[in-house]
């Protein structure tokens, strides 16, 4: 966040919401036929996020740049292994995003850990297939969330966007960690709801 | 055998933003490798990750981004990504959940153990992990009882044969444990199994004289 109070690019967009493209049509064509157009597409709407998300969660500008491309070009290679019946196109573009940005700041490769992988993994406990219905689904937790009050929607957006543990991001809002876990959960049970929600 | 001992919200969300260090999303990946429970919600965080990125503000890419983007392209993309290879030791695969395996990449008794006592011994698993936090797998034998301690930070221990026991209750394999400053306990292994744990903490244990 900016100290000046000037536009942070870590501050949501909620009034004025952009018309949703619909990702996952793009990203099966990327899939099965390598379209180039497709990928552009993809390309121009998700780079500049990424490197917002990347710069938001400390990157420098160079290095924010780098993982854009890197995320899209992963998108590219990795195509074929997204499944449309477990995973939204934009949760898996941000698992993707989110593993770039934290292996670069950290320097560090390390091997597959994280949900998107988890969700392409065998499990040692299996969970039934959950069919995430991606364009009702999306659109349900975006009206929620421009609902959420404000100090839940600062600390959502704090973790989203900084990528910090809860006990640093209490430190950092100045709150006791108590009521930051007590936002979480009014929050999560909001937005839970609307992931439940049948279609 | 259904896990009962479950990370918070907080611990999630931290885990899905990418907010811990990585011992901690080892144990955290573990624990969700064994809890479907857990595992549905860590990836309902991760849906609302997509959509909180689509509220996200863009930053312009460099001119020329996207045509250097296509001329990197490999075509075709592959298929599929290549399999993990597993480890082929079945007291490994049967105690030790994958993401934990494909950090180890060997049979847990090729593992450095470190004897701390005729019933305990440790192997540290900090040496694959960034600075910050260490990590460490736990064997106990039946009955073991260790000092009380405090901690210095967190600390998170997923229990994964046997039994972990405490002034909390008893923990069992899939079951998480959170530890923070002021949280005293005197854990002991379980007298019928022992027990296995991985921990992963960024602080040390404070020792202390009596339990609560």
């Amino acid at each position: 966040m900016t100290e000046s109070g000037a536009p942070s690019p870590c501050e949501p967009e909620s009034e004025r919401r952009k018309r949703r493209r619909s990702l996952t049509p793009l990203l099966l064509a990327v899939a099965r036929d390598g379209n180039r157009a497709a990928f552009s597409t993809l390309f121009a709407y998700y780079a500049p996020k990424v490197k917002s998300l990347a710069l938001c969660m400390g990157a420098d500008a160079a290095t924010a740049e780098e993982v854009a491309q890197e995320t899209l070009l992963t998108v590219w290679r990795r195509a074929a292994t997204f499944d449309p019946a477990r995973a939204a196109a934009s949760t898996w573009i941000y698992a993707i995003a989110r593993n770039g940005i934290i292996d670069r700041l950290r320097r560090q490769s390390r091997p597959a850990l994280r949900p998107e992988d988890l969700v392409h993994q065998a499990q040692d406990d299996p969970s039934p297939d959950r069919r995430i219905d991606d364009e009702r689904t999306a659109s349900r937790l975006r009206a929620e969330l421009a609902n959420l009050p404000a100090e839940q929607a600062e600390v959502l957006r704090t973790f989203y966007f900084e990528g910090k543990s809860h006990g640093r991001i209490a430190e950092e809002l100045d709150l006791p960690l108590g009521t930051v876990k007590s936002r979480i959960r009014l929050a999560l049970s909001r937005l839970r709801a609307a992931l439940r929600e049948a279609p | 055998m259904t896990v009962r001992s479950h990370p918070g919200d907080e611990l999630l969300l931290s885990y899905a933003t990418g907010g811990f260090p990585f011992p901690f999303e080892v144990v955290l990946a573990c624990h969700l490798a064994l809890c479907s429970q857990c595992r549905m919600t860590a990836s309902d965080l991760e849906t609302l990750g997509g959509t909180m990125l689509e509220f996200l503000e863009d930053t312009p890419v460099q001119d020329g981004a996207l045509e250097a983007a296509l001329a990197c392209l490999t075509e075709p993309a592959p298929a599929a990504l290549p399999p993990a290879v597993d480890v082929d030791d079945p007291e490994t695969v049967r105690l030790l959940p994958a993401p934990l395996r494909a950090l180890i990449g060997r049979p847990m008794r090729e593992l450095e153990w470190i004897d701390r006592g005729p019933d305990l011994s440790v192997a540290e698993l900090s040496s694959m992990a960034e600075s910050g936090a260490v990590m460490r797998l736990l064997r106990a034998r039946p009955g073991v009882v260790l000092p009380p301690h405090d901690h210095g930070g967190t600390e998170l221990t997923l229990v994964l044969a046997g039994g972990l026991v405490d002034e909390t209750g008893v923990l069992h394999r899939g079951d998480l444990q959170t530890m923070g400053p002021g949280d005293r306990h005197r854990p002991a292994a379980e007298q019928k199994d022992g027990c296995i744990v991985l921990y992963a903490t960024d602080g040390e244990l404070i020792p202390v004289s009596e339990s609560p």
